[in-house]
């Protein structure tokens, strides 16, 4: 699969977007911010600017379907929704992360 | 985000921008209203909102980029793929884009030829607005649109459809550009008045004509002058206003330059000069006639019913074609009921400018056909084969494809792989189909006019060329190529990455049989069209025109051009006769006003007694005024009666002499001489046919016989007249002596078109055949050479399936022979299938043919004698070395392998 030739911390932002709207639905950006913030308990605050090129990118990799809809206050508003291809690289991307943790994990108590 | 979503994103630009803000702003604010509710003042609730959000520009170029960098990325990786494939597989490759180089590179020659003598708009403002207008007046084989002068200016005035109307007529003029030059004789332009003005076209120097300058007394003998006449004949003299033509013995003053953007309005003729309409009874003198009823000029102006003028109009903004077709029937209906004698039941008609020259040259339009059929043809056998490799490919590249789509790759994604992999062989094929077009348009150019006054546009593989030949490339490969690219990724998963899947290669099989099938079929209509021109080429050569063509010399002399009058042009010929008879290896010589193969030139002629119905056709013949030595120098045959002779002159009754062709027309069965015809034009309407001569070629070779008849010079005179001196000796030795006969007569009267009559009968005949062989005989050759390889293909193909199988029949004992018979077999059943119903479509296309080209000589048994066994004996050819492989297979090897 093409992926950015990013770093880890990119990787981990489509993670959380991806397991955001798989579990929730489809949601416009600003939702989706407030929403792991929410979760995280404000731990992981985003640079809210850079959601959006991560957003667009996903879109174009074909993981997100992009839509504009109308918001619950009545004004335009782009909603993200989950595909299929998106859901495979979420699954692939959790079995890294989990694997990754343990891989830390491994070294941290052994080392 | 859909494919397409994505791939407009990168053209959206702007728009992409305004939506990328949008949706930064709907967070920004959503941001603020959420500060404002949990109890922040607007100014906290703002500058909060912005510091959370960071860069909004940043934010935005990002977002851009993301968008953008993605979708090159991926169309960069589909391409690089794609060529990995193809390195991988330079034999397929390799054939895939020599395919569509043939296929691409013969409808790129079509193309120019096509849109050089058709498509191209005329170099106005706005062409696309400008329509013709006129009534059709019937021409022999073919029809013009037409008008005459009295019935331009009613429709100018009536017609509110138009927002300006320009009208014109070709004429030959004798053109000196010092007075005491010798006269050259070109096509001259008569226009009305407003002609530039109404198209649109402003001079680069000078000025168009004044409404005044309309013939009478000494006004408008003015002339406007095209670029290229500018350049070419006056080196392009920046005084040019003070020059002076002489034109047909007359002064003219240049009064303006065309735009060197303005090419005129005849492919034919590209460098003119332009009269007003008013000077054409001075000009383009009594005794030349190029309409049908023989009007002398002087009249020419006045009679609403000659019909020779061509209307170009500019249609006003928002009218329509039926709009104006509706109003310019309501005026021919009124002209009809105001002048009943010329303009009942003459319905006027529009067209656009592609009709009416489609419909100006028929014969060429209708070949044009013909050949655009062929290359279309070919392109189906390339596509053909592409299709079939590809397909064969399938299951190679299904393992691939179930690979990819396991580890998560979309199916568009993969399928746009494929699609980029077809694009990438036409973008290779259709550049390599220019080199092939180019050598197309290299053997079409050689075709040419045997004169000096009309040339063949030059056929160029020009921008627009280039583009229709990437269009035809990448529409054709994508046809072609998304059946396949799409059934490739609808694989089931598990069954492709096991071992080899069997199910659906029997389909494959069935597919590519049928593509075989189809290329034999196509084969076939393009073999049959080669050996069917072999045929007639030989034939009209074998045959002959049915007149001399070797040691004779032509010359077109016009004295009417320098002013000269019937009784003066007679005396005049009498002169160049007897000096052309003086000159040493002259064996005789004689004049006529058309020569055979020298162009249509009709007269009306009646049985007695039959009467012209109005509203109908008048049956028109071919019609030449000959002198009495005519028949003689040209060798043609008597068949009855008698010649002329110098006794048929204006005081005795009129008589004339007809071919074979218009004897067995009016009179099938009965003996013609003493019979008498009525010629509908000038005086003295009946004449007693004195002879019968055999019918010779007289409009193109292998044409129908067309109806002939001769007058006697002194009973219908012309100013321009072929002079023909036929020689013991060389005839090239006899072109410069003609010449010099009338220059020392008179060195004011123009001649042209003075050659050999080898060099007459080679372009017209020869070498315009020879071209249309050649390039007919290239479009069958490619057919067969794609339909070999293409069987070869199919039969290697189903061999490497059976592999295991043929190892199998022999160990247990199967010959050599056998196996071969039973693979050649197997490959020849969808070669028969196709030869089959390439006879059916063989049938039709050359009916079809034959309607739009009438030659003598039809599509006969013997055509496809040759056409059928060559066909048959090529195919077993190409399954030949793929059977030898497969009956030599090792049975050890074969078993092994799987």
């Amino acid at each position: 699969m093409p992926k950015h030739s990013n770093d880890r911390l990119q990787g981990t932002l489509d993670l959380v977007v991806l397991k955001t709207l798989a579990a929730r639905g489809p949601m416009h950006g600003y939702a989706i911010g407030a929403h792991i913030e929410r979760v995280s308990n404000d731990a992981l605050r985003l640079e809210e600017g850079s959601l959006y090129p991560a957003l667009h990118r996903m879109a174009q990799a074909g993981w997100l379907r992009a839509e504009w809809g109308q918001s619950e206050n009545g004004r335009r508003a782009r909603y993200y929704a989950i595909t299929a291809a998106g859901r495979r690289q979420l699954a692939e991307e959790e079995k890294n992360w989990a694997s990754l943790i343990g891989a830390v994990a491994q070294v941290l108590r052994h080392a | 985000m859909s494919w397409l979503q994505r791939v407009t994103n990168v053209f959206r630009g702007r728009a992409l921008n305004a939506d990328i803000d949008e949706e930064l702003q709907f967070h920004i604010d959503a941001r603020i209203e959420e500060n404002l509710a949990a109890g922040m003042t607007e100014a906290d609730a703002r500058r909060d909102a912005f510091a959370r959000f960071g860069s909004r520009a940043g934010a935005r170029e990002r977002t851009r980029d993301a968008n953008l960098v993605m979708f090159v990325e991926r169309a960069w990786q589909d391409l690089r793929h794609g060529a990995r494939m193809f390195a991988r597989n330079p034999a397929l490759t390799a054939i895939c884009i020599v395919s569509m180089a043939f296929g691409t590179g013969a409808n790129v020659a079509m193309f120019s030829m096509v849109d050089t003598l058709l498509l191209r708009p005329l170099t106005v403002p706005r062409p696309a607005r400008i329509v013709t207008v006129g009534s059709r007046v019937q021409r022999g084989a073919w029809a013009r649109t037409v008008e005459s002068y009295p019935n331009v200016l009613d429709i100018r005035d009536r017609a509110r459809s138009f927002e300006a109307l320009a009208a014109y007529a070709y004429e030959t003029v004798a053109i000196a550009t010092r007075p005491g030059d010798a006269p050259r004789v070109r096509f001259g332009a008569f226009v009305t008045n407003d002609f530039f003005a109404a198209l649109g076209v402003v001079p680069q120097v000078g000025r168009g004509f004044l409404p005044d300058e309309d013939g009478k007394g000494r006004r408008g003998a003015v002339v406007v002058i095209s670029d290229a006449f500018w350049r070419g004949s006056l080196a392009a003299d920046p005084a040019v206003l003070q020059r002076k033509l002489q034109i047909a013995g007359r002064e003219f003053a240049i009064v303006g330059v065309a735009p060197a953007s303005f090419k005129g309005l005849e492919a034919y003729i590209p460098d003119s000069v332009y009269l007003p309409i008013g000077m054409l009874p001075h000009v383009a003198t009594g005794l030349t006639h190029t309409w049908a009823d023989g009007r002398p000029s002087a009249d020419v102006l006045d009679a609403r019913d000659a019909r020779f003028l061509t209307i170009k109009a500019r249609l006003r903004d928002g009218v329509s074609m039926s709009d104006a077709r509706a109003e310019l029937a309501t005026i021919g209906r009124d002209l009809g009921r105001a002048y009943p004698d010329a303009d009942a039941d003459r319905p006027l008609v529009v067209e656009t400018e592609f009709q009416y020259k489609y419909e100006a040259r028929p014969l060429d339009s209708s070949l044009l056909v013909v050949l655009t059929v062929l290359s279309i043809g070919v392109l189906g056998v390339a596509c053909a084969n592409v299709a079939g490799l590809l397909t064969s490919r399938a299951p190679v590249r299904a393992r691939e494809m179930s690979l990819r789509l396991a580890i998560g790759a979309s199916r568009s994604r993969l399928i746009r792989q494929l699609v980029t992999e077809c694009v990438l062989i036409a973008t290779a094929g259709g550049i390599a189909g220019l080199a092939v077009g180019r050598v197309g348009l290299a053997v079409l150019r050689q075709m040419r006019f045997p004169t000096d006054i009309v040339s063949m546009p030059a056929f160029e593989l020009d921008q627009r060329a280039l583009v229709f030949s990437l269009l035809v490339a990448v529409s054709t490969a994508l046809l072609v190529g998304l059946g396949p690219a799409v059934a490739t990724t609808r694989v089931d998963l598990a069954g492709s990455l096991k071992a080899s899947d069997r199910g659906s290669a029997g389909g494959r099989l069935t597919a590519r049989s049928t593509l075989v099938a189809v290329q034999v079929a196509l084969s076939l209509v393009l073999l049959t069209l080669t050996v069917f021109a072999v045929q007639v080429f030989h034939r009209v050569l074998d045959r002959g025109p049915g007149f001399r063509t070797t040691n004779m010399a032509k010359l077109t002399v016009d004295p009417g051009q320098a002013g000269y009058g019937q009784a003066d042009a007679a005396r005049f010929f009498a002169r160049v006769l007897d000096d052309t008879r003086a000159v040493p290896g002259v064996r005789s010589a004689a004049i006529a006003s058309a020569m055979p193969l020298g162009g249509f030139v009709f007269v009306p002629v009646l049985h007695e007694g039959e009467r012209a119905r109005s509203g109908e056709p008048l049956p028109l013949v071919w019609g030449s005024s000959v002198d009495e030595d005519f028949f003689r120098t040209i060798d043609s045959t008597l068949i009855a009666g008698r010649f002329f002779t110098a006794a048929d002159d204006a005081t005795a009754p009129r008589v004339v002499i007809v071919n074979e062709a218009l004897a067995r027309r009016y009179w099938p069965g009965l003996d013609p001489i003493g019979k008498r015809v009525q010629v509908l034009e000038g005086n003295g309407p009946l004449a007693t046919i004195v002879g019968v001569v055999a019918t010779t070629t007289l409009g193109y070779p292998g044409e129908l016989p067309v109806n002939g008849v001769y007058f006697p010079y002194r009973q219908r005179p012309a100013a321009q007249m072929v002079l023909l001196a036929s020689t013991w000796g060389e005839s090239a030795a006899l072109v410069a002596p003609l010449q010099d006969v009338v220059n020392r007569i008179d060195r004011d009267v123009p001649v042209f078109d003075a050659q050999t009559i080898e060099a007459f009968y080679g372009d017209r005949v020869t070498g315009f055949g020879t071209v249309m062989l050649r390039v007919v005989s290239a479009m069958g050759l490619m057919g067969m050479v794609l339909t070999m390889v293409g069987l070869y293909g199919l039969v290697s193909y189903s061999v490497r399936r059976r592999t295991r199988e043929l190892g199998i029949r022999i160990a247990i004992g199967a010959t050599y022979a056998r196996i071969m018979t039973m693979v050649l077999r197997q490959g020849m059943r969808p070669a028969l299938a196709g030869v089959v119903a390439g006879l059916g479509l063989s049938f039709v296309t050359a009916r079809y043919m034959n309607q739009l080209v009438p030659f003598a000589h039809h599509v006969n048994a013997a055509t496809y004698y040759v056409a059928v066994p060559l066909l048959v004996v090529v195919t077993l050819g190409a399954a030949f070395l793929p059977a030898r492989r497969a009956a030599l297979v090792n049975p050890t090897d074969a078993l092994r392998c799987e």
